[in-house]
């Protein structure tokens, strides 16, 4: 009896082309854009070179070190400027259009011509407080310990890099993952429509194949387990194929946790289900709302665990903790990203306890809604 | 004008889905705006600070010194030296940057031998690089005076460095030209425009049209005393005030978010992009409403095509950033001229001839995108209905 | 008793479907449910069924109560739905399949089963069809065939020809009556009132959740007081000739409409005749003059005044 109802199951959803499409097929098209998108951006958090203009007058002249510094900064791999040499109404036009972030005077003591407070404008400026405090230092120095001028040239001269930058882990890290797995969070969501359907299917107030069912010698729980477990296996499998996709096809990286990745997709294809069982069971509306329920919390919830815009799940995580611990698109995207960025971690336990215990909860709550079996109703 | 009326109320029997999807427009929105904040113009200058942590395995004057040379420039945050944490609150940008002052640190500077500082960091943020210019500093200074004055004590050098580090430039505030765009978020609300709008245009011509191309409908309209030409302007008329409530929603939206630009002539340049996007996004719904059969595959067809051609055409990914060969596929696109005018609207100042005609011409192949999709439905909805 | 219904009340919020119903239906039996649209016939298949709660009242079905966990019960009913209930993405074959193998585990025996379903139904042509490609007529049979495979000893229609072109529609009934035949009891439920004519052994009308009148179709057509109905059509007809046609014995009315005449009689002998020597009388010139026995529908309509078919 089991295995009539999960092999017919396993073959009506197979041929259930729109099911197919959002489960599989759309993630996998979605992944290919992002992989498109952003395979020309290596960093979320991408240092852009500071706009800065340069006032071509008389003390600067006077100065060609200072003009020199400010060139090297801007050449090389990882400029810090970017740097255009003018004069100044031409300079301050470009200020005023936002085309750079301020300009320099140079002079006794060199100024800064800004419109606002900001970061970029406070790195200019500790730029240039740099030049007013060696100057200050040789002078007091030298007035110690006039000797001592030539090797105080040298050393200033000798622009050493006192910091080492130490990554977090050995492994080469990549942000744009984020938006690979809160992608693999909507997918996992998405099963909510095989849970919609599976609900349909046996609720004789939802479909005339209902009532059938429920008319005949079987309890509709058997059958819909059986449903449920064929909806597991489908949208596990595809679930799989889009990982095996983003990994060799796109190379999205995904540590070196095998297992560990595996749980996690099982239990989000189960989160994803359950929800949609649960959505079906407490939403007493049309087929479309409850499409429409589902889609929308896929689609927010992976927007808030940082599909669209990265930075979201930072912000949220920042400003908004709760709703990432309640996202369960967040859950799972952390899930993956603890397993990619930290290595073994109470993190990924957490959260794959939260999964579970959402799963859970939709579960339990599903089962009080649908287990009656006479309806005020059809 | 019964075709019109039919088309109204289909329309108005989807309003609760397009709202959906204005829904979360706006949340992106909110969620955008509330992340790059409002650099509002103000008349004076202050330092940006930088949250950061430091984790000292000594603690001499040295290393206070160099605590307070870097509270100069970064707000100092404490967190627990574990690995974990350390992690914790770089991923939630707690702080951009862990610096870790190692054991012996203090003498090595003493003795001009210095070990460098440890850093951990968000690669490659513009917030790094603030920190680190402000610890060289601190080192390099410190080195001088350790050249310069042999015998100094580390109170004498810490001292000195620290009176040094108190020199700072003068900064003038300027004010900013009244006519250029301030701050990206104006683009960047209009570029997302193109988002929702394609998606709201798509998924409601095309639930019209499918309506009206079911084939006992299209018999029976085909028999009614109307002729071809009414039924299609006024089916027209029905999906152009559609086109037009939705776009209206959605500019009003993008200038509410950002009401520091509303008066500037670059905003009015955008909504008439704006306008030029929304006829030809009503065409290619035409073409799509033609092409696509069933209910269920609308959803589907729009979803895939709104997002296949916003990722292309830089709506969620600035355009500078994709690929040439990825941007040459996207200017089969109307979303990708779109963009692109958007680009160069944000940074027009001049509003001559000259100045406008890029945009202009671009105006033009919008318009040429939205002819194209028109006669391409018509010729498509002639064949199946002669099919038929 | 395969069904005993005792005093069946259900409520929808304020809406009384069914009013204290009781019927029963016997072995062997084709059981029609007759009544028009929105008179209960549905919801009192549903609670027979279990699927539906209702307020008050028994079921007993093959003599023991009728619960949702009554699988022994269950297991010998078949059911045929109003509206078509099969898996779009399921062929014919395996939609049979399906729903025999809820009652039947055993394959083999089921592969019997179900293909002598599809030769009953008359569907082997297309048993690999998915029912999106069926016409109207296919999909109904496809429909009853999904419920009666597994040979329940009752079997109840919902309305099984609603919509179905005339040849679908007489191989339906042909099939119910060969159902019957091989000793399956039958419910069938319809607002057509011809086909229950036509193959029940006994009727029950129903109306807004009231049982109106049960009995064979003899039985019901002689409680009514109409024994013929005659109808005359007339070149010309005065006031005093249809007085003279009123004067008759055992005529109950006499209408006129547009020189049509229809005359209802008590039962009794000689009507006709007496109609035809009173035209001859009267010099009434006519075109055609025929005479009908009583209709179901002369019977609903005597009972509650208003005809079935609306």
């Amino acid at each position: 009896m089991f295995l009539h109802n999960f092999t017919y199951r396993v073959k009506c959803l197979l041929r259930q082309k729109s099911l197919v499409f959002w489960t599989m097929i759309f993630p996998i098209a979605l992944a290919t854009f992002f992989y498109i998108a952003l395979s020309n951006i290596r960093t979320i958090d991408e240092f852009s070179p500071i706009g800065v203009a340069l006032i071509d007058n008389e003390a600067l002249s006077a100065q060609p070190a200072f003009k020199e510094t400010l060139q090297q900064l801007a050449e090389g791999e990882r400029p810090l400027f970017d740097l255009t040499v003018s004069d100044e109404s031409a300079a301050l036009e470009m200020l005023k259009d936002y085309e750079i972030s301020g300009f320099i005077k140079a002079g006794v003591t060199p100024e800064l011509v800004v419109l606002g407070s900001g970061l970029n404008q406070s790195i200019l400026k500790n730029f240039l407080d740099q030049y007013s405090q060696n100057a200050a230092a040789i002078t007091e120095i030298v007035s110690m310990n006039p000797e001592a001028l030539p090797a105080l040239l040298e050393s200033l001269s000798m622009s050493q890099n006192h910091v080492v930058e130490k990554g977090i882990t050995e492994k080469p890290m990549n942000p744009m993952v984020i938006y690979f797995y809160a992608l693999i969070a909507m997918a996992c969501l998405y099963g909510s429509m095989y849970g919609l359907e599976e609900v349909n299917r046996v609720q004789a107030n939802l479909s005339t194949k209902a009532a059938r069912i429920n008319i005949a010698p079987v309890h509709k729980l058997k059958v819909f387990t059986a449903g449920v477990l064929a909806a597991l296996l489908m949208h596990f499998s595809g679930l799989l194929i889009l990982l095996a996709y983003m990994h060799f096809v796109l190379g999205v990286a995904f540590g070196d946790h095998l297992i560990q990745l595996l749980v996690v997709i099982f239990v989000g294809s189960i989160m994803g289900i359950s929800l949609g069982t649960f959505i079906s069971a407490v939403v007493k509306k049309s087929e479309g709302v409850k499409i429409a329920v589902v889609l929308v919390v896929s689609m927010l919830g992976s927007f808030l665990a940082g599909m669209n815009i990265a930075e979201v799940k930072y912000y949220i995580a920042e400003n908004l903790p709760i709703i990432g611990y309640l996202n369960p698109a967040t859950l799972l995207s952390d899930a993956l990203y603890a397993l990619y960025y930290y290595d073994f971690s109470i993190r990924f336990f957490i959260n794959i306890a939260g999964m579970s215990l959402y799963s859970l909860l939709f579960c339990t709550l599903t089962y009080f809604i649908i287990r009656g079996r006479k309806y005020a109703s059809l | 004008m019964p075709v019109f009326n039919v088309s109204m109320k289909i329309i108005k029997k989807n309003i609760p889905i397009m709202l959906i999807y204005i829904f979360v427009f706006v949340m992106v929105s909110m969620i955008v705006k509330g992340i790059t904040g409002t650099d509002d113009s103000v008349s004076t200058f202050s330092d940006t600070l930088v949250p950061i942590a430091v984790l000292s395995e000594e603690n001499t004057m040295i290393t206070e010194g160099l605590i307070q040379a870097l509270s100069d420039v970064a707000t100092l945050v404490v967190i627990d030296d574990t690995r974990e944490s350390i992690q914790d609150a770089l991923f939630f940008r707690a702080v951009y940057m862990v610096v870790r002052i190692p054991e012996g640190y203090s003498d090595a500077v003493m003795n001009g031998n210095p070990i460098p500082l440890e850093t951990t960091t968000i690669p490659g943020s513009t917030e790094s690089v603030q920190v680190t210019l402000q610890m060289n500093q601190f080192m390099k200074l410190a080195e001088m005076y350790r050249i310069g004055t042999p015998d100094i004590n580390e109170e004498t050098l810490v001292n000195s460095v620290l009176e040094k580090l108190k020199n700072t430039t003068q900064v003038t505030v300027a004010k900013a030209n009244p006519e250029a765009i301030q701050g990206d978020l104006m683009p960047f609300f209009f570029n997302y425009l193109a988002y929702s709008y394609m998606f709201i245009m798509l998924l409601g011509v095309s639930t019209i049209m499918l309506v009206f191309n079911r084939k006992e409908i299209k018999w029976r309209n085909a028999c009614a005393p109307v002729t071809g030409l009414s039924k299609s302007l006024q089916f027209l008329l029905a999906n152009a005030i559609f086109a037009f409530c939705t776009g209206l929603l959605l500019v009003i939206l993008c200038l509410a978010f950002d009401a520091r630009n509303i008066f500037k002539p670059n905003t009015l340049i955008f909504i008439l992009n704006a306008v030029v996007f929304g006829i030809s996004v009503l065409g290619l719904s035409f073409l799509v409403g033609n092409l696509v059969k069933g209910r269920e595959a609308i959803s589907a067809v729009a979803n895939i095509i709104t997002l296949s051609s916003c990722f292309l055409s830089g709506v969620f990914v600035p355009q500078a950033f994709l690929a040439e060969s990825v941007l040459r596929v996207a200017s089969f696109f109307p979303t990708y001229w779109y963009v692109k005018a958007n680009t160069l609207i944000a940074n027009l100042t001049h509003f001559d001839f000259a100045s406008l005609s890029e945009v202009l011409g671009i105006f033009l192949i919008e318009l040429g995108f939205a002819a194209a999709f028109l006669a391409v439905s018509l010729a498509v909805g002639k064949r199946s209905s002669q099919r038929a | 008793m395969i069904v005993k219904v005792n005093q069946l009340v259900k409520r929808y919020g304020d809406l009384l479907a069914l009013d204290h119903l009781s019927f029963e239906v016997k072995q062997g039996e084709i059981f029609g449910l007759l009544g028009p649209n929105g008179s209960g016939k549905t919801t009192a298949i549903n609670c027979i069924l279990s699927l539906l709660k209702y307020d008050k009242g028994e079921i007993t079905v093959f003599d023991k109560p009728m619960k949702p966990e009554a699988y022994d019960i269950k297991r010998d009913i078949g059911i045929v739905m109003q509206d078509v209930a099969v898996f779009d993405e399921l062929t014919v074959y395996e939609n049979i399949d399906y729903f025999c193998g809820l009652y039947v585990s055993d394959k083999k025996e089921r592969k019997a089963l179900v293909e002598e379903a599809i030769n009953f139904v008359g569907l082997e042509a297309f048993t690999k069809f998915y029912p999106k490609k069926l016409s109207g007529g296919l999909l109904r049979r496809l429909n009853i065939a999904c419920g009666i495979a597994h040979k329940p000893k009752l079997i109840i229609l919902d309305e099984p020809t609603v919509a179905v072109d005339p040849q679908s529609r007489n191989k339906i009934l042909e099939g119910i009556v060969a159902l019957n035949k091989q000793g399956a009891t039958i419910i069938y439920t319809s607002h057509y009132m011809e086909e229950v004519e036509q193959i029940c052994s006994r009727i029950m009308i129903l109306d807004n959740g009231h049982m109106i009148a049960t009995g064979t179709k003899d039985e019901l057509k002689g409680m009514i007081s109409l024994g013929e109905k005659i109808t005359i059509e007339t070149f010309e007809i005065t006031a005093s000739q249809i007085d003279a046609m009123k004067a008759l014995p055992n005529i109950i009315s006499v209408d006129e409409q547009n020189g049509v005449l229809t005359i209802r009689s008590a039962k009794g002998k000689n009507n006709l005749e007496n109609v035809l020597e009173t035209l001859k009388r009267e010099q009434v010139s006519f075109g055609k003059i025929y005479s009908e026995l009583p209709t179901l529908n002369d019977v609903f309509l005597e009972i509650t005044g208003k005809a079935l078919r609306d």
